[in-house]
């Protein structure tokens, strides 16, 4: 781990860590405090699978109407939120996709189209695909690109229902992201907030409108944005600011460029950060 | 109530949710104290990592080992509060509150405050070292950079603990510090 063994550091820095001095002893009620957060994130789970639960029902009776098919009887058809994809458009608002147009009466059926997947995701100065900087949580979540993110497995899961009002609790910010892409921050007052990328959690065919991707160098980087506001005050990292990119008054951020390549990019509105953030 | 033998990480039996947090609770919140630097940011990380966990107790129980789940948990929200904090001082500069230990003369003082004054991935990577005893590989994939950077960034910390050692005129922990 280090080259430094000619000291009592290290031993000194185990017998700390392991002082009893650091134990903590939690409150009489902290138990039950923990139960009680429990029951809270299963009622808001279980909401959210009601809420899910619906928006299937309602897809599968969208999907048999434009196939032509009976719709069970007892459901109106009701028009079926845009299916999950990725997009490449980065500055799209979010609308919901229109269901496809039924094709003139054939007498035949049209098979499905099987949508294909872009294989370079844009990040962009005012988003990534359908997620715009300052968009509405529950518009955010209507994009239908949002995913739980695991933060254990580090893998993408359903949207549990914890919903918009954990965004804003001191412990944590909203953890979402567009499948294989981006982290997205969010919260009621403001909205997106905050759009990063970095090599854990992002498809590596992710990249900035000008062309900018990760693991790029630095060359690469102060030739696509020779403009940029370079500061190297930071002894650990070395970080690189677009502001005012695209015009759009967000700034992209590079970061750890002391590792030699980009390691982090991500883009905020300056100014744009609620209330729920320190 | 479930009897059952809780060691670190692993159970013997199929355990309560409740019998894990009245067991491990205090150990779960001096690892995030640690990793955090202090112990209100420490409750936070603990009550959300816990929420978490709770709500798929049964999973977390019999696939695997609860007590590193929760650490992972506990890691991964310090991580993504640090990435918070640095996109903070892009716009305003917010610096870290330190914390203070409670007042008592203590031989670690000196090397506590240094601790503290550590970057987050610093500090984490040196609690991940020396608390959790773990290997740059599991260094590298817990906090999700390369091997190389634990190692830099641990060789960075180390150096930074011995200058403040060095500015405080000793390397050694012997004497009394109110922490």
């Amino acid at each position: 781990m280090s080259n430094h063994r000619d000291d009592d550091l290290e031993p000194a820095l185990r017998a700390m860590l392991g002082d009893h001095h650091l134990d903590v002893h939690p409150r009489a009620d902290a138990v039950g405090t923990v139960l009680d957060g429990v029951g809270r994130a299963r009622r808001r789970r279980n909401a959210g699978y009601a809420a899910a639960s619906t928006l299937v029902v309602a897809g599968v009776i969208g999907a048999i109407t434009l196939t032509g098919g009976d719709v069970p009887q007892g459901f109106d058809p009701v028009v079926t939120p845009s299916v999950t994809e990725t997009v490449t458009a980065p500055t799209t608002p979010a609308t919901p996709t229109p269901p496809p147009t039924r094709p003139p009466s054939s007498g035949t059926t049209t098979p499905p189209t099987v949508p294909v997947a872009p294989e370079v995701e844009m990040l962009g100065p005012d988003g990534i695909g359908d997620i715009v900087l300052g968009m509405p949580v529950a518009d955010a979540y209507g994009t239908d690109t949002l995913g739980m993110y695991d933060p254990v497995t580090e893998t993408l899961m359903p949207w549990d229902g914890s919903g918009a009002e954990n965004v804003c609790m001191p412990a944590g910010q909203a953890k979402r992201t567009t499948p294989d892409a981006a982290r997205v921050w969010m919260d009621d007052s403001a909205g997106v907030s905050e759009i990063a990328i970095w090599p854990t959690i992002s498809n590596p065919d992710v990249q900035t409108v000008e062309g900018l991707r990760l693991f790029d160098d630095l060359d690469r980087v102060l030739e696509l944005y020779p403009d940029a506001r370079v500061d190297d005050t930071n002894p650990s990292t070395l970080r690189i600011y677009v502001d005012d990119w695209g015009g759009q008054g967000s700034v992209l951020t590079i970061r750890d460029l002391l590792t030699g390549t980009v390691m982090d990019m991500s883009v905020v509105l300056v100014g744009g950060e609620g209330g729920c953030y320190e | 109530m479930v009897m059952t033998q809780i060691t670190m990480g692993t159970t013997s039996a199929v355990l309560s949710f409740e019998d894990f947090v009245a067991a491990r609770l205090p150990a779960l919140l001096r690892y995030a104290t640690l990793v955090a630097g202090n112990r209100h940011d420490a409750s936070d990380l603990v009550q959300s990592a816990l929420e978490k966990t709770g709500v798929r107790w049964r999973t977390v129980a019999t696939n695997g080992s609860p007590e590193a789940y929760v650490r992972r948990a506990i890691l991964n929200a310090h991580i993504s509060r640090w990435r918070r904090r640095r996109r903070e001082v892009l716009v305003q500069d917010t610096p870290e509150v330190a914390w203070t230990a409670p007042a008592a003369a203590w031989e670690h003082g000196e090397l506590w405050a240094g601790l503290q004054q550590l970057p987050p991935r610093q500090r984490a990577v040196i609690v991940l070292r020396y608390y959790e005893d773990l290997s740059e590989r599991e260094i590298a994939l817990a906090l999700g950079i390369a091997p190389g950077t634990v190692k830099s960034q641990a060789s960075k910390a180390l150096d930074a603990l011995r200058a403040t050692l060095t500015d405080s005129g000793t390397t050694d922990s012997n004497q009394e510090v109110l922490p």
